[in-house]
């Protein structure tokens, strides 16, 4: 799944619940046939026999609208953001080596609700979550990961959760166990090193070993403000090197801010 | 900074806004006693970028940090130290102003000092690291100024 921003999510729910409600409306209350032919009576008698099939194609058209606009106009910010985000890395990793995904660059929106969460985590959608939105590169392109951030801190997950909550607004982890190498994670201690440090469960950490995922060794993550100073998400960025130059990261993040990424979160 | 001088006097005037450099400010390595480890990182929207020294009343001074979130609604604050009044951000809890009045005397840097300490165990204040340091540069400057002014 490429990773989109929403747009029109309330206007898409407004149109299934009011769509919904119709068809449950018309079909309790069923007004009698009227007497006599005249062309308001024949269309009446012509919506009550078809009314089912005008309902039903009006709303597969009605959404296959909003959803063929959503995807049009979400791809178009999404591949905004990357561009900004790319520069951003560009000038924070462009001298580190390595290949393109092994610094990266994650933007997070919170929501109260994630219905991703049901297939890729099995919890509940409700609560809060740390949603990715936009990460520059064609090999890390596809994200799956959603972070619990709930109101109670306790529940937070990952850097990206503990930056969240994080009353300095900024997190931290540098010199992670490099797992690279690891080939039986359920026997390793550093695994359970790398989970505890992180913020993730031993089983997150596992899981990406088995499938020779990144797992970085350094991670900044900072809270991303509107720009009347609420909170919107966060940002995280995450390398294979066992560090991250964090006076470089605060001067190119500060730049960013005032090119773009200041109306585009205001926007979003 | 820009020098106060007599002709401020009773009269509120404007300063100007004088960059900071915030790569100073991005780890916590120069932030002595307090509970950051060195090289800890302050999230950029913490750090300020600029400061301004307003003249508001006779020896009444409001020093103003400049932040990347520039739209946020200021709440006035109180402190145990009559003299001295902040303004925090409503959401983020920054410092974003500081008002002092020196009509007796100009109040020292330990008061200061203490006052955001104290806020900031009241959770009333969020980056408190980085306004110390950022007001501890700038204190001794406009102390001497004030003084001059005061001799004068």
């Amino acid at each position: 799944m490429r990773i989109r921003p929403p747009k029109y999510r309330t206007w898409r729910g407004g149109h299934l619940v009011l769509s919904v409600i119709v068809v449950v409306v018309s079909r309790v209350l069923g007004l009698p046939s009227p007497d006599g032919e005249s062309f308001w009576t024949s269309a009446l008698a012509f919506t009550q026999e078809y009314g089912w099939w005008v309902i039903l194609l009006g709303v597969f058209l009605g959404e296959g609208g909003l959803f063929w606009i959503e995807s049009r106009e979400s791809t178009m910010v999404t591949n905004a953001l990357n561009a900004i985000l790319k520069e951003f890395r560009d000038e924070l990793f462009g001298d580190a080596g390595g290949q393109e995904g092994d610094h990266r660059v994650t933007l997070f929106q919170h929501r109260k609700t994630c219905l991703r969460a049901i297939w890729k985590r099995g919890r509940l959608p409700w609560g809060g979550w740390l949603v990715p939105v936009a990460r520059p590169g064609r090999s890390s392109q596809r994200s799956h990961s959603v972070f619990r951030a709930p109101d109670d801190p306790s529940g937070h997950e990952g850097i990206v959760g503990k930056a969240w909550g994080a009353n300095r607004k900024a997190h931290e982890v540098f010199d992670l166990p490099d797992l690279s190498e690891v080939e039986n994670p359920k026997r390793n201690p550093l695994v359970g090193e790398y989970a505890e440090r992180s913020s993730v469960s031993p089983r997150w950490v596992r899981r990406r070993v088995r499938k020779k995922r990144l797992l970085a060794r350094s991670i900044i993550g900072f809270t991303v403000q509107k720009p009347d100073g609420t909170a919107w998400g966060v940002l995280v960025l995450d390398s294979k090197d066992p560090q991250i130059d964090g006076e470089k990261t605060g001067k190119e993040f500060r730049s960013l801010w005032k090119r773009s990424l200041r109306h585009m979160v205001a926007e979003l | 900074m820009e020098k106060i001088t007599q002709a401020h006097g009773g009269r509120a005037v404007s300063g100007h806004w004088e960059d900071i450099d915030p790569t100073k400010y991005d780890e916590a390595h120069e932030v002595q006693g307090l509970e950051l480890d060195a090289g800890t990182f302050i999230s950029p929207y913490d750090v300020p970028d600029g400061v301004r020294i307003n003249f508001e009343a006779q020896r009444v001074y409001a020093i103003t940090l400049r932040y990347l979130t520039d739209q946020e609604e200021i709440v006035p604050t109180k402190s145990e130290v009559p003299e001295i009044q902040f303004g925090l951000g409503y959401h983020s809890k920054r410092l974003v102003s500081l008002v002092v009045d020196a009509t007796t005397d100009f109040p020292e840097w330990e008061t200061v000092e203490q006052v955001l300490v104290e806020l900031t165990n009241q959770q009333k204040l969020i980056n408190h690291f980085v306004a110390l340091s950022v007001l501890r540069d700038l204190w001794s400057r406009l102390a001497s100024q004030v003084e001059e002014l005061q001799a004068g």
